[in-house]
């Protein structure tokens, strides 16, 4: 882990809470006297503060359970012990679903969240293990991820989640994904490389003799007795640990593609058996070492590689299903907790506020709100009344909504668009290209220079058959170095690994070249170019009244506590002028608004219909385009209205300064599910020409593929499930880890932070990942260049080979990584550590 | 040549003893988090808190 460990010192003379590391609210003061170990080795006393109750409950308890060492080794702050309501989750369910081993214990791997570091994970760890019941607990740093085996005499799922709740983080029990089939996997891909780093080393200590003696002396016996030894050794690398190229170069060939892995096969080949042959015969020098060497090279790239890819897919699992997995059906009477699968066509459920719909269903009340934001993308609250359809993905907002359901889980509106995207990802044009078209050229080109060489020297020097094969051979020899085949795959991993610390995930190198190559950025509305949430724009006052009418509005809206777009817009206003706790006898009239009651008077908050409804006439007209809020009130025995707020969705800040430096590159296009008059003002604020208002997925998925069509390449940005499919369609998907799921699964792309322009940086690293791997092939070229003609000659002198074949690789190597010295336009941001749900 | 004969086998031995060892520690999940791994030795229990009231933990199988 990198990063220093936090100093009590440092804690000492800020005005930061001792646990999480915030500010410490003025007036609020939670101490504890503790002796501290200063730096210098010296006890002295010292006062902790804490910003927060749960902060210090939390320390308390970590120092109860022996754990205090926890401070001393964390090199970033603990999450505030606060929101996580593990009451909510049914984890009496999910511990159900756990079938007990031959044992009877159970295993279950969780997700925690609010770990960012390895003392976190030793934290997490400790306070399971001492848990009695717990027979053993692996929290993983790299994935976020807790193995925990208990027995279930002894204590349940709940508890556990109880246990690492207590300590600030949040357990949530994962699916068990295909993690034992990966390991193993890492595991021989680990082995293979031992193995051929194993025999690498020896075999190099053996050339290293062979090399001096063919500029001293050496006798004929000591030559071939290395040769046999470095043979033995060579053969278990070429048929263990190359043994996977073998494979993919005859499934390629199955398919007639000249594949990059049957240019490694055939260099090792040939050199292997080369090599077998002059041992036999006593006459030339071997390439064992060669043979070590370059696999071993590019199974480390393999490796990395494979590392990389999942990571990001482990992250994705890591964001969470979309849809709860547990409904609250009523059954006799009485609402319990069932899942999802259980539920029928015509039952009754009940949602929650704040959470999503399950199934498709139609409203059984009066009224209802929904977001259906995760599906179409368009975030404002829509009303519904009896009867209405409500989509699975919906959210509720305001108060419990009543529900009959339509559809079982397998046929519902969302399951249809995932199988959709899904399959658009299937059909993804094969990858790899650029790989393939490098070697293919190459492969020609050598085939070629062998011919030739034999022709040479068969028939032109009359050399008779065995000098002639032995020139050809050695050429393709030297002709297949490792540095070409080098070239690609490191460039790549240190553009992923590079693009990881900035908070760009990548689903493998060939991303960047789909990026390179692209000419057409397709950018979503609503939550892409914009930021996905209201805020209040502007206001407008009727009275001349000193009372803070926006942090009254603003307080009332907080008090009320629901989860609304609206709401949420007010409660970002807010700064506490109002005290949420003046305000009381709160109302919520679905779709309409909320009154509440200040100082003895009733204030009333909403909209242009809950106005009208209460008897307030309002003149002047509403825009589509804005939302607007009023606020009235009593005053001299009758109602008016008193202000009035203009909420809308913002650009995102950096969306203006981003689409003026695209421009000049690529051509722009804005998609989106809205009408015209919004699309109109963001593209007109924006400068975007090109734009399409009233896009349903389908037609977002058309318009890529008439891009694809023209033989355009196009870059979409995308966060809704409305726009996975296009994201599946397109060249190159990105999305925003905070996205919905589906449009995360669908893209190549994964931008950790809400921030527009690492899309400049993506593009403007591909650029930079495709101009190393020119010069690197330029690299390797020119090594061939320069062998070529002496092997051609028959004149090629194994100690050259040798030197140069390592020379061009180690040159390929640096080149590489110069990668990550030239990318550093934008900022460096530290490592993605939380995954939220 | 007869030194050689000697010295290059107990070298190579020496050598695959590692690799036995390399593959032991691939098996024992050694590399599974490679970060934590770094990490895990500098951190020690608390000493002056007496967990002998705690049941030990029986090492769970690795392997399930």
């Amino acid at each position: 882990m990198s990063g220093s460990t936090i100093k009590y010192s440092e804690i000492k003379s800020q005005n930061i809470c001792y646990h999480c590391g915030e500010e410490i609210p003025s007036g609020v003061v939670h101490e504890l006297h503790r002796e501290m170990t200063t730096e210098s080795g010296k006890k002295e006393e010292s006062t902790l503060r804490f910003c927060c109750n749960g902060c210090l409950q939390v320390f308390q308890i970590i120092e109860s359970s022996g754990n205090k060492n926890y401070y001393s080794y964390r090199t970033e702050f603990a999450p505030k012990p606060e929101g996580n309501t593990i009451d909510k989750w049914p984890y009496e369910v999910w511990d159900l679903e756990i079938e007990p081993d031959e044992n009877g214990y159970k295993t279950a791997i969780f997700l925690i969240q609010g770990i960012h570091c390895a003392s976190c994970v030793w934290l997490n760890e400790k306070i399971l293990n001492q848990e009695p019941g717990v027979l053993s607990a692996e929290v993983q740093l790299a994935t976020n991820r807790a193995s925990v085996t208990w027995d279930p005499k002894l204590i349940n799922m709940r508890r556990i989640a109880d246990v690492i709740a207590a300590i600030g983080y949040l357990a949530i029990p994962v699916k068990k994904t295909n993690e034992k089939e990966a390991r193993k996997l890492s595991n021989t891909m680990l082995r293979r490389m031992g193995v051929a780093g194993f025999f690498m080393g020896n075999i190099m200590l053996i050339s290293v003799a062979l090399y001096a003696g063919y500029f001293s002396f050496i006798d004929q016996m000591t030559k071939t007795f290395f040769h046999v030894v470095s043979w033995l050794m060579a053969t278990p690398v070429l048929f263990y640990s190359a043994w996977p190229f073998f494979l993919n170069a005859w499934h390629s060939l199955k398919q007639r593609v000249l594949s990059m892995d049957l240019l490694t096969v055939t260099g090792l080949s040939l050199a292997y058996f080369y090599s077998v042959y002059v041992t036999l015969s006593g006459k030339g020098e071997t390439y064992f070492d060669s043979v070590t060497f370059v696999t071993f090279a590019i199974l480390i790239g393999r490796f990395i590689e494979t590392k990389y890819k999942e990571k990001t897919l482990t992250y994705l699992e890591n964001l969470g299903s979309g849809l709860p997995q547990i409904i609250h059906v009523r059954r006799d009477g009485q609402t319990v907790d069932e899942q999802i699968d259980s539920a029928k066509q015509g039952d009754i459920i009940e949602v929650h506020p704040g959470e999503l719909v399950p199934l498709d269903a139609t409203l059984e009340m009066d009224a209802a709100e929904t977001d259906e934001s995760m599906i179409t993308g368009e975030f404002k609250p829509l009303l519904k009344t009896r009867g209405d359809v409500i989509l699975a993905g919906s959210r509720c907002l305001g108060s419990s909504m009543v529900l009959q359901v339509t559809s079982t889980h397998e046929n519902s509106t969302l399951s249809h668009i995932t199988k959709l995207a899904e399959k658009s990802l299937r059909e993804l044009p094969a990858t790899q290209k650029l790989a393939e078209k490098a070697s293919e050229i190459f492969i020609l080109f050598v085939l070629l220079a062998g011919i030739s060489t034999f022709i040479f020297w068969y028939f032109f020097q009359s050399s008779g058959i065995e000098p002639a094969l032995l020139h050809t051979i050695s050429l393709l020899i030297v002709a297949c170095p490792c540095a070409l085949n080098l070239s690609i795959p490191t460039a790549f991993i240190v553009a992923l690994q590079k693009a990881f610390t900035r908070g760009i995930m990548l689903r493998g190198g060939i991303v960047l070249d789909e990026l390179y190559k692209a000419n057409v950025i397709v950018l979503d509305k609503t939550g892409t170019i914009t930021e996905g949430k209201m805020s209040i724009k502007g206001q407008k006052f009727y009275t001349e009244e000193k009372t803070d009418l926006l942090q009254l509005a603003c307080a009332l809206e907080k008090a009320s506590g629901i989860h609304h777009p609206i709401t949420r817009a007010f409660a970002a206003a807010y700064n506490g002028t109002v005290g949420t706790d003046s305000v009381h006898s709160l109302v919520t009239i679905p779709g309409r608004g909320i009154s509440g009651v200040y100082n003895g008077e009733t204030y009333y908050a909403g909209s242009r219909l809950f106005m009208e409804e209460i008897g307030i006439v309002l003149e002047g007209e509403q825009s589509s385009d804005e939302t607007l809020v009023y606020l009235s009130g009593m005053r001299n025995g009758k109602v008016v209205v008193l202000a009035r707020f203009q909420l809308s969705d913002t650009i995102r800040k950096e969306a203006p300064g981003l689409i003026q430096r695209l421009r000049k590159k690529y051509r722009i296009v804005m998609l989106t599910g809205d009408h015209v008059e919004s699309a109109a003002r963001v593209a007109g604020d924006l400068g975007i020409s090109e734009y399409y208002a009233n896009q349903k997925p389908e037609d977002k998925k058309e318009f890529i593929d008439s891009l694809e069509n023209q033989g355009l390449r196009t870059v979409m940005v995308g966060d809704g499930i409305n726009d996975s499919i296009a994201l599946a369609r397109s060249h190159v998907g990105v999305s925003f880890a905070q996205a919905a799921q589906i449009s995360t699964y669908s893209s190549s792309m994964l931008f950790l932070h809400e921030d527009l322009t690492l899309l400049a940086d993506a593009l403007e690293l591909a650029v930079k990942t495709r101009h190393k791997i020119i010069q690197n092939l330029v690299l390797s070229f020119l090594y061939n260049l320069f062998l070529l003609p002496l092997a051609f000659a028959g004149k090629i002198i194994p100690l050259y080979g040798a030197i140069f074949m390592s020379l061009s690789s180690i040159m390929v190597v640096t080149n590489s990584l110069q990668l990550a010295r030239t990318w550093n336009s934008g900022k460096r941001v530290r490592k993605p550590g939380k995954v939220g749900l | 040549m007869p030194g050689l004969s000697i010295m290059l086998p107990v070298t190579v031995l020496l050598a695959l003893g590692f690799l036995i060892f390399f593959f032991w520690s691939v098996k024992n999940r050694d590399y599974d988090d490679p970060e934590m791994t770094a990490v895990k030795m500098v951190m020690d229990d608390e000493d002056d808190v007496d967990r002998s009231m705690q049941p030990k933990a029986p090492k769970a199988k690795k392997e399930k």
